[in-house]
């Protein structure tokens, strides 16, 4: 895909670290060229220099008349051309100040070795820089001063840097604090759109699918943003694929339910027609079988066609909580005539159990319980007695159906022999994360669906179906 | 005599449940599709209806007249038998049977049907009571007097005589009557049972009509 230069966050990053880079670099070239300009502009000056002012000054005091008002008039006239700033006074020698010049404050009238010493020692290294030299090269004729202020003989680049220093540190400082937050910023703006991206990838519909993103910029993440929304399109025309197959499947189930059923339906009315009149007592007996054939028949298609849709993990569990002892009062009222027809002594005892409310899915228990009770009246017929209770046990909550009768092959109830319909009885009691048991303890045969314990707060456990 | 309206495209199958319904005393109209089955909505008691038929399926017609006459009970007839359709079914259905049925089931739950929605002959004889089920007047024919209930026990009477042959669990009867939440270890129903009891047992000590079915409920059997 072709898309704009600056578009992808590698280039914008780029783009980023190159534009610091020249910024440092002009910052650095700009400053370097202004002192290097300074520098070249500073060695064409002549700057005084402090040994050769003094020399001058000693020279030029050496060269005055003793005692010569005019000539030190026209030293200080010589001096200020050159150094405007200077302020300069002499002292004759009886220690009077006989003239001064460019001199703002007060100074002494007469000079003593005391206030001489005074003033020499406060002027020794400071501000100004003050030469004392003996007129005509002699301590009897007085001395003349001269002061000058230190900046004089400062550079240029020292004069650049005292005012404007402050400000070129500041405007690199500002330069790098710029780039930090142009980072930060950058780097804050691709975090928010990485933590928008998980948020929206967590979300999901209502056909528990996730929901596509708006994608926003066509940079990297954007086009992990088109990636994940592709993902979710193909996922949702997959689940739309198993959704139809599903449909199609069960349709294709109905169908042949519907194929077989109906001309067993016409056999058991032609079964019942017969039955219907006197007969001869070996023709009764065929009819009767053919009526229990027909039975046998339907729950076998009924079975098998569960048996097809769980093999296939097709067959749909909504697991919801369930009050157990009051769905299987329901359930057992619609089985409780069956078992009165051929005579069983039904006990039911529906004891308090430590959870009353089971995580199941009622088509599912009612159909384990189908196949167990229809089980028990099949082959269980002897025993003419079944029992149903509930109570809590060691660690599980348990339903217990007993009968009398020859029971199922304990080695075989989770596997091939014990039937369809005891297969269908082991996957849907995993499925819902229970568990089953049947043993014998004369002369009952007891099968137990027990519900483990779980921790308060601890989720169901996974399914299997 | 009451009016069965029966849609089945089968021909064998159909010929042969209209004369059984017949034979138990049922005036049997018998269409094989579902076309025009709106027509007798008013005419007819109960419908029983299969699901795969010509044109339109079962389904749709069942809800069609639903919506023509929402008193009228239908019990759908289906060798379609998996969970889907019969919650479909019963979404407006009264009752779902699967085929292959036996004739003596389908006729119970026609009865069910016919006496939920009071379209049964009104009397009934129940051991030694004569019972009115349009109005519910009780008369004991040893006396030929009136029981009269309290409101009470004239619902729950109702209840049992509604859902005859049925067991009907301690919750199902109390919700039903006291349109609240059965709450476990409520002693209300027993209570109310044992003073109905009273009214219309022979010996209230060994009820016949209302029986306890123990661990799971009541039943009246006829």
């Amino acid at each position: 895909m072709k898309r704009k230069l600056f578009s992808s966050l590698q280039s914008k990053y780029m783009l980023l670290i190159c534009v610091a880079l020249i910024l440092f670099q002009f910052v650095y070239l700009l400053v370097s060229m202004v002192f290097s300009g300074i520098s070249n502009q500073t060695n064409r000056d002549e700057r005084p220099d402090y040994r050769k002012v003094e020399q001058s000054w000693h020279q030029a005091a050496k060269e005055l008349t003793p005692d010569s008002a005019e000539a030190v008039e026209q030293l200080y006239e010589a001096w200020a051309k050159q150094f405007p700033q200077a302020a300069m006074f002499w002292v004759n020698g009886a220690g009077e100040l006989k003239s001064s010049w460019n001199v703002e404050r007060e100074l002494p009238q007469t000079w003593t070795a005391m206030n001489t010493a005074q003033y020499m020692k406060s002027s020794y290294g400071n501000d100004p820089y003050t030469v004392i030299a003996f007129v005509a090269g002699s301590e009897q004729h007085g001395f003349v001063v001269i002061e000058l202020p230190r900046k004089l003989f400062q550079s240029m680049l020292e004069n650049v840097y005292d005012r404007f220093g402050t400000l070129l540190l500041g405007s690199v400082l500002a330069i790098i604090l710029l780039f930090i937050f142009i980072s930060y910023w950058f780097f804050r703006s691709i975090r928010k759109r990485l933590l928008y991206l998980q948020r929206a990838m967590s979300m999901r519909d209502s056909d528990n699918l996730p929901v596509a993103i708006h994608v926003r910029k066509q940079d990297e993440i954007g086009q992990l943003e088109q990636a994940f929304n592709h993902m979710v399109l193909e996922l949702k025309q997959s689940r739309e694929r198993e959704l139809e197959e599903e449909h199609i499947r069960r349709q294709l189930i109905a169908n042949l339910s519907h194929d077989i059923r109906t001309p067993l339906t016409k056999l058991r009315a032609n079964a019942y027609t017969i039955s219907k009149h006197e007969l001869p007592a070996p023709v009764a007996t065929a009819a009767q079988s053919m009526e229990g054939s027909v039975r046998q028949i339907d729950e076998l298609v009924d079975n098998l066609l569960a048996y097809t849709l769980l093999i296939g993990e097709r067959y749909r569990m909504e697991l919801k909580h369930v009050a157990i002892n009051r769905f299987l009062r329901e359930h057992l009222a619609s089985w409780y005539a069956a078992f009165e027809q051929e005579d069983f002594e039904v006990e039911i005892k529906l004891g308090e159990m430590k959870q009353p409310e089971w995580m199941i899915d009622p088509i599912w228990m009612k159909r384990i319980l189908d196949n167990l009770l229809q089980n028990v009246l099949r082959h269980a017929k002897s025993g003419k007695y079944v029992a149903v209770e509930t109570t809590s046990c060691e660690g599980y909550d348990v339903i217990r159906i007993i009968d009398q009768g020859n029971g199922i092959d304990e080695g075989k109830q989770h596997s091939e022999g014990a039937g369809i319909g005891l297969s269908i009885v082991d996957m849907m009691v995993k499925g819902m994360g229970l568990s089953w048991q049947v043993y014998r303890q004369a002369p009952y045969f007891i099968i137990e669906i027990r519900k483990p314990y779980q921790r308060s707060g601890a989720k169901h456990p996974p399914v299997a179906f | 005599m009451n009016e069965i309206l029966y849609i089945e495209d089968d021909l064998e199958i159909g010929a042969w449940l209209k004369q059984e319904l017949e034979s138990r005393g049922y005036r049997v109209i018998w269409l094989s599709s579902g076309e025009g089955a709106e027509d007798y909505a008013q005419a007819v008691d109960l419908v029983i209806l299969d699901v795969m038929l010509p044109g339109l399926d079962g389904f749709s017609v069942g809800k069609r007249l639903k919506r023509v006459s929402p008193e009228l009970p239908i019990l759908m007839l289906s060798a379609r038998t998996a969970v889907e359709d019969k919650l479909e079914g019963l979404g407006f259905a009264d009752d779902y049977v699967t085929k292959p049925f036996h004739p003596d089931e389908l006729a119970a739950r026609v009865e069910v049907l016919l006496r939920r929605f009071q379209k049964h002959e009104q009397q009934l004889e129940l051991q030694h009571l004569r019972i009115n089920t349009k109005e519910l007047r009780i008369i004991d024919t040893r006396t030929e007097e009136e029981i009269v209930l309290t409101g009470k026990q004239y619902y729950l009477f109702q209840c049992f005589i509604r859902h005859l042959n049925q067991i009907l669990t301690k919750e199902q009867l109390y919700e039903q009557v006291w349109g609240e939440s059965y709450i476990e270890g409520d002693k209300t129903l027993m209570v109310h049972i044992r003073y109905l009891r009273e009214k219309i047992e022979r010996d209230p000590s060994q009820p016949t009509v209302i029986e306890t079915i123990r661990g799971i409920g009541y039943r009246v059997k006829l």
